[in-house]
């Protein structure tokens, strides 16, 4: 049980770093995989690849952008909390969003 | 008002491989043709079809329009314009000692039909096709035991699906910390000091002195056999086109291996020197394009260029990744740098 349990985590940890993005992922592979199979043929044939593209696109800058917003949220906090408005290291701050 | 009569005296109902088969010959032999479907050009099962060519067949008039259809897919260009995609590769059907008879029979038909084939013994066979028995390395092993498996249970378009959404799962997971590393939000790692740390940390757990060392067992397999099986995974989608195409990536696959090792073992110096975080960069991008085109082609994607819409795939993650490293910077204060980890 404790060896599936290793592996089980390394293989997770392999492919998921943040799961909201791992998620957001395979939303869009689900929704890429349900347009191929509704979709008129033609359509499917010009327009899965370029969605798919722009949804990954899309979801990494969405993703970036939340983590960039936690991060200066962060910052200030930890600017009110020392009473400052010079900002340090907050390197023991470990927090998953 | 005109009507389809003006324009047409044939019209043809549904464009899949036998009415534009239908509709071209009629053309060619002076008709006015209009063909109509609901769908597209070649929309239905034609689209779905597993595009095996093959002359053996146990119906007499079946294999004589085989064998005359063979003509256009080898001289397509001449006769219909353009392209097919047609490989010319052979077949081979092998069958036990009850069936002999049957396909004697079968084989002098195809024959007087005029089908180019012949009975061959199990040594004629291993002298026509001597690569159909690789054996001598152990991932060449598995890839032709779970190729020949794999590739006849499971459609190719699903194997690029599974492909590509790990590709995409793994390169995603690299992208977004090369990004917030280059964005100042996590540290740049130290290499150096993660592994000793790992060591220290591994061996505190798994080295008993006697007994199974299950912790290093574990991290041995995941990194031998998870990459191994990568490059099997690899090997199948690209070669379940055919014989020719899963021996030309075997091979390509050993023969980038080696490849592989000896650039490792020249630039393990100077690639020391080049910024940890720029090589998952690159790495990231690279798995995030592949990732998309092969999750996409499972899908039913045809790129316009192939291939090589991989570089403006490639180029389209690297211009995002840019702005967003740039637009993560301008979200922090002026001055601010943070180290949180698991962000």
């Amino acid at each position: 049980m404790q060896l599936f349990k290793v592996i089980w985590n390394n293989t997770y940890g392999l492919l998921v770093d943040d799961g909201q993005l791992a998620l957001g992922a395979l939303a869009g592979l689900t929704a890429t995989g349900a347009f191929s199979a509704l979709a008129p043929p033609a359509t499917v044939y010009a327009y899965t690849g370029p969605m798919l593209l722009v949804w990954t696109c899309l979801l990494v800058v969405s993703n970036l952008y939340a983590a960039g917003h936690h991060a200066a949220r962060l910052v200030a906090s930890h600017a009110v909390h020392t009473g400052t408005r010079e900002v340090g290291e907050a390197t023991g701050a470990e927090h998953r969003m | 008002m005109q009507t389809v009569g003006d324009s047409a005296n044939v019209i043809v109902v549904g464009a899949g491989v036998v009415g534009c088969s239908l509709a071209f010959h009629l053309a060619r032999a002076g008709a006015k043709v209009r063909v109509f479907d609901k769908g597209g050009i070649c929309a239905g099962m034609s689209a779905r079809s597993g595009a095996l060519v093959r002359m053996h067949y146990t119906f007499a008039p079946e294999a004589e329009l085989a064998w005359k259809s063979h003509r256009y897919f080898k001289n397509w260009s001449e006769l219909v314009g353009g392209r097919c995609g047609f490989v010319q590769t052979g077949f081979a059907l092998v069958v036990d000692e009850r069936n002999r008879e049957r396909l004697i029979a079968n084989v002098a038909m195809l024959q007087r039909v005029g089908v180019d084939t012949q009975i061959v013994t199990t040594a004629e066979l291993k002298k026509l096709e001597p690569e159909a028995f690789v054996e001598d390395v152990a991932l060449a092993a598995i890839a032709v035991v779970l190729g020949t498996a794999l590739t006849t249970l499971i459609p190719l378009h699903l194997f690029q699906v599974v492909v590509g959404t790990l590709l995409l799962l793994f390169g995603l997971r690299w992208l977004r910390k090369a990004i917030l590393r280059f964005a100042g939000i996590i540290a740049l790692h130290d290499e150096e000091l993660i592994y000793q740390r790992e060591v220290v940390a591994l061996r505190a757990q798994g080295l008993a002195k006697t007994g199974m060392d299950w912790v290093g067992f574990t991290v041995t397999c995941k990194s031998v056999l998870l990459e191994g099986l990568e490059v099997v995974f690899v090997i199948l989608t690209l070669g379940a086109h055919g014989t020719a195409a899963f021996h030309a990536a075997l091979w390509g696959a050993l023969a980038a291996g080696v490849l592989v090792l000896s650039a490792g073992l020249l630039l393990r110096q100077p690639l020391t020197h080049v910024p940890e975080n720029w090589l998952k960069f690159s790495v990231g991008a690279l798995l995030c394009s592949f990732g998309v085109f092969w999750g996409a082609e499972g899908f039913g994607e045809t790129w316009p260029w192939e291939a090589t819409t991989l570089v403006a795939i490639l180029a389209v993650f690297l211009v995002v990744s840019w702005g967003s490293v740039r637009m993560v910077r301008r979200m922090l204060p002026q001055g601010a740098h943070i180290a949180v980890r698991n962000i």
